[in-house]
């Protein structure tokens, strides 16, 4: 008798229709039909939500256009840095050709004479 | 716009004529529903929800069967059916739709239940709800009866279960069980075999009148 004749199980015993009752009880779905269409609805909500928060999946079309756009940004932004410093530069050096010369000097021998002060002072206290 | 739905399957219609005329029926109805399931997944693959959406209704009670056969549990097999919509969805651009996509939903639920067995080796099994009763008049036979057969489950592998379950609950043939499972034609038609032997001894010296 050959292998799949020994494992033919057509036949059927009032054990077996027991025994097929009884699975059939054990692993019935759920009959409401709620069930269903709620299950339905959680399947449909996450597949969509699958979608929308994959950013990465936008249009190929986008794609370019995207990065055009981004280079043009990031080219306006670095024209923009570079005439800003260049207009600080020349501000910086008109303020420094412009202000007034005495001042400058008038500070530097105050700096200079309270030094001298202060090193006499040293000088007495060390002598005496 | 999803297609609309093919008429409502007629096979069970008491209506009398010719058994050639009725199974003429039957395979010009079940041709109908094979070319709404193609139209459905071809919508679908084109990106429409409501086409997605009515093939999940169609399948889904049948992927839950599968997934039920495998893992045992309600909660478990309600997470399967979830996993395996998701990755059809994902998967539905590669899918050629001549496959058949009921085929193809069950081969997905099926896995995604043996991978959840992999994951969890040890399954505690569900006991049988107190609401469903037992073809038995007298309670403290259907209870011994139950008991019973419940053991004769225990002793089962989990494959075996599977398999004794797919073919007599679902109603699959050998060659679908085999493809789903993973195993030789065969070897689920030994399973099959030596399951029933089993819940034939579970039942051994039990008696009854009903």
């Amino acid at each position: 008798m050959s292998d799949r004749h020994e494992h033919d199980d057509t036949r059927t015993t009032p054990a077996d229709e027991r025994v097929t009752a009884f699975l059939r009880e054990r692993h019935a779905p759920p009959a409401d039909e709620r069930y269903w269409d709620s299950l339905e609805a959680r399947i449909l909500s996450q597949a969509a939500g699958g979608d929308v928060g994959a950013w990465w999946a936008i249009p190929q079309r986008w794609t370019r256009a995207g990065l055009v756009a981004a280079g043009l940004a990031l080219a306006a932004a670095g024209l923009a840095l570079v005439s800003a410093r260049e207009a600080q530069t020349r501000r910086a050096f008109v303020e420094v050709m412009s202000a007034p010369a005495a001042v400058q000097v008038q500070m530097a021998t105050q700096a200079a004479s309270g030094a001298d002060g202060r090193e006499a002072t040293l000088r007495y206290l060390i002598q005496h | 716009m999803p297609p609309a739905p093919p008429p409502a399957d007629r096979s069970g219609s008491p209506e009398p004529g010719p058994v050639v005329a009725r199974a003429d029926d039957a395979g010009a109805d079940r041709a109908q529903v094979r070319s709404h399931e193609l139209a459905l997944v071809r919508a679908a693959q084109r990106g429409e929800t409501p086409a997605f959406a009515a093939l999940v209704r169609l399948h889904q009670r049948r992927a839950y069967g599968v997934a039920r056969a495998i893992v045992g549990t309600h909660e478990d097999a309600e997470d399967v059916v979830q996993e395996s919509f998701l990755h059809a969805h994902k998967a539905l651009p590669r899918f050629r739709p001549e496959q058949g996509f009921g085929a193809w939903i069950h081969r997905i639920a099926a896995n995604a239940s043996l991978d959840l067995l992999r994951r969890r080796k040890v399954r505690a099994v569900e006991p049988l709800p107190s609401s469903v009763a037992m073809p038995f008049r007298d309670p403290a036979e259907s209870a011994d009866l139950r008991e019973r057969l419940e053991a004769g489950l225990a002793t089962l592998s989990e494959r075996q279960r599977a398999v004794i379950v797919l073919h007599d609950v679902e109603g699959f043939k050998h060659a679908e069980i085999g493809e789903m499972l993973g195993i030789p034609e065969g070897t689920a038609r030994s399973d099959l075999h030596h399951a029933r032997q089993q819940m034939r001894r579970a039942l051994d010296d039990f008696r009854t009148d009903a």
